[in-house]
């Protein structure tokens, strides 16, 4: 089984692959217990990273940075009527050149734009429930809280159109079926 | 004081003990004093504190130890488990049905969770265990019911009766044999099921662009069902259902207060996938129709092109206290026992054969 590289993996983790190389990927993901652990360890440390990332340096000042970096390009400006004397000679480009010249820029934008993940409007950051590989997560603006169903298999997830998730399980540990859910209010 | 009373007076005593000790302040465990049931221990495992960025992660690894104090045998429990400094939107529970347990007997309850709260929260237990509900063999009741876990327990119990009786009856019929084919197909349906990632926030909270398209369910009618389900709808927009309206009639001669319709989606490939469930807190007096909607948006986790949506009724409850739950017979001549998941009971009966073996599950419906 060829499995995809490890770029690809931390993409489609992501959810930054093309539509046809990640329909590839997440059909091989979908059989290979491997590169599931890769997808989930990807998934599990950009959670860390943008939960990390949403705390700012104590004390920051906005105004001292703006005037800061209002002065540096005032500065490169300068230095660059300084050393900007010789002008190159204009290249004229006939009509039908810069036409082509256009729609090829076009395409190559167009494509690039599709290809994009396009980010979704989030009308409210509510409380939201997800299933993952080690239990179901309620993530709230401030907190979080994860009911574990560990090494288990197999777990069967079921979602209420009510709000709640559940996690069944027989518990590796007890020998027990156990039920944890999780609701949303 | 009889013996056995000194002794449950002691564990309980050094059960308290255990779960004050300053290493345990982030848990607190409450039951009420007249419980049926009673903390004899708590094993702490790793439980452990971890800073990340400008947060800290509390992972709590705990198995409480529960006697069984009272006079009838034990079927289910659920305990209730509140972090309402750090997710005051939500709640969580732990059950644990399929049980067997006599009066005086112990049993474990394992409880794992991770917060992931701010570093500033108050002072006092980050995290309550509750006694939300214990069910008896008698479909009797211990407990406030805060998350209706009275329903939850009496319905899987009634399920756990069905199962018993599928599984006895193979064996009566087809001998070891029958029934060890009988199990493996049910490990094999577990298997295979098809599983779908889903995400659920409440409404309010679509993120998708644009208004999307209702679409209507094709409902399966199961021959002795006492809800008819007569029209519905759900909208989809991107990867997201919400709003799924369903008209229903009650064509039972007995109220109706609750009832649950299992939701399948079909994508453009024709696999199926078992949804969610919509379920409704109702009054339905005998011939009556109702409309029901949903609260809640499910966010699938993959793009999934869905051209069909299918409903049945998979539980009702009523007026009375009782229940009921499709046959067996009626699910696989539908074939839906491939998407829906076998209940907890099966799960614990097959996954004894997996560990245990034949003879160990024969014995184990033997006890029945």
């Amino acid at each position: 089984m060829k499995h995809p590289d490890i770029a690809s993996l931390a993409l489609l983790a992501g959810g930054e692959l093309p539509f046809w190389t990640r329909w590839r990927a997440e059909r091989h993901v979908r059989t290979c217990p491997e590169c599931q652990k890769e997808v989930e360890a990807f998934r599990r440390r950009r959670d860390w990273f943008r939960d990390a990332a949403g705390e700012l340096p104590a004390g920051l000042n906005w105004s001292r940075l703006e005037a800061e970096m209002r002065a540096n390009i005032q500065l490169g400006l300068e230095a660059g009527e300084c050393v900007g004397a010789a002008r190159p000679r204009r290249i004229r480009l006939s009509w039908r050149v810069a036409a082509a010249l256009a729609s090829i820029a076009v395409v190559i934008v167009g494509g690039w734009w599709l290809h994009l993940p396009h980010p979704r409007t989030e009308a409210r950051g509510g409380a939201v429930l997800e299933a993952t590989a080690e239990g179901i997560e309620l993530k709230e603006p401030h907190g979080a809280l994860t009911l574990f169903h560990s090494a288990a298999t197999p777990v069967v997830v079921s979602a209420s159109a009510q709000g709640a998730m559940a996690a069944r399980f027989v518990d590796e540990e007890t020998g027990l079926v156990t039920v944890n859910n999780v609701y949303v209010e | 004081m009889s013996t056995s009373s000194k002794l449950a007076a002691l564990g309980a005593s050094l059960a308290a003990l255990a779960l004050t000790s300053p290493a345990q302040q982030t848990l607190r465990v409450d039951f009420p004093p007249e419980s049926p049931v009673t903390v004899v221990a708590a094993d702490w495992g790793a439980t452990e504190t971890t800073p990340r960025g400008g947060a800290l992660v509390v992972d709590l690894r705990t198995t409480l130890r529960l006697r069984n104090s009272g006079p009838a045998t034990i079927r289910g429990i659920t305990l209730l488990v509140l972090a309402q400094e750090v997710t005051p939107g939500g709640k969580a529970s732990v059950a644990v049905p399929s049980l067997n347990v006599a009066p005086g007997e112990t049993f474990p309850v394992r409880i794992d969770l991770r917060l992931l709260r701010p570093l500033q929260v108050p002072a006092g237990p980050l995290v309550r265990v509750e006694l939300d509900g214990v069910l008896f063999d008698d479909l009797s009741f211990y407990g406030p019911d805060r998350l209706n876990s009275r329903r939850s327990m009496t319905a899987w119990e009634i399920e756990a009766r069905r199962d018993r009786r599928h599984f006895k009856s193979v064996l009566a019929a087809r001998g070891p044999q029958g029934l060890q084919e009988e199990i493996l197909a049910s490990l094999a349906r577990q298997a295979e099921r098809p599983t779908l990632d889903v995400q659920v926030a409440r409404r309010g909270r679509a993120t998708n662009l644009g208004a999307g398209r209702r679409l209507q369910f094709a409902f399966l009618r199961l021959p002795d069902s006492p809800i008819e389900l007569l029209a519905g709808a759900a909208r989809l927009a991107g990867q997201e259902a919400s709003d799924a309206t369903v008209e229903v009639r009650n064509r039972s001669s007995r109220a109706v207060r609750y009832f649950e319709i299992a939701w399948i989606v079909q994508d453009r490939l024709g696999r199926e996938f078992l949804a969610g469930s919509v379920p409704a807190e109702t009054h339905l007096s005998p011939g009556a129709t109702g409309r029901i909607s949903s609260d809640a948006t499910l966010r699938f986790g993959r793009p999934l092109a869905i051209e069909a949506m299918k409903g049945f009724v998979s539980r009702v409850e009523f007026e009375d206290g009782e229940f009921w739950i499709p046959s067996r017979p009626h699910l696989a001549e539908q074939r839906l026992d491939r998407l829906l998941a076998p209940s907890p009971e099966e799960q614990r009966l097959a996954d004894l054969y997996r560990r245990k073996g034949l003879q160990a599950l024969i014995e184990e419906l033997n006890r029945f």
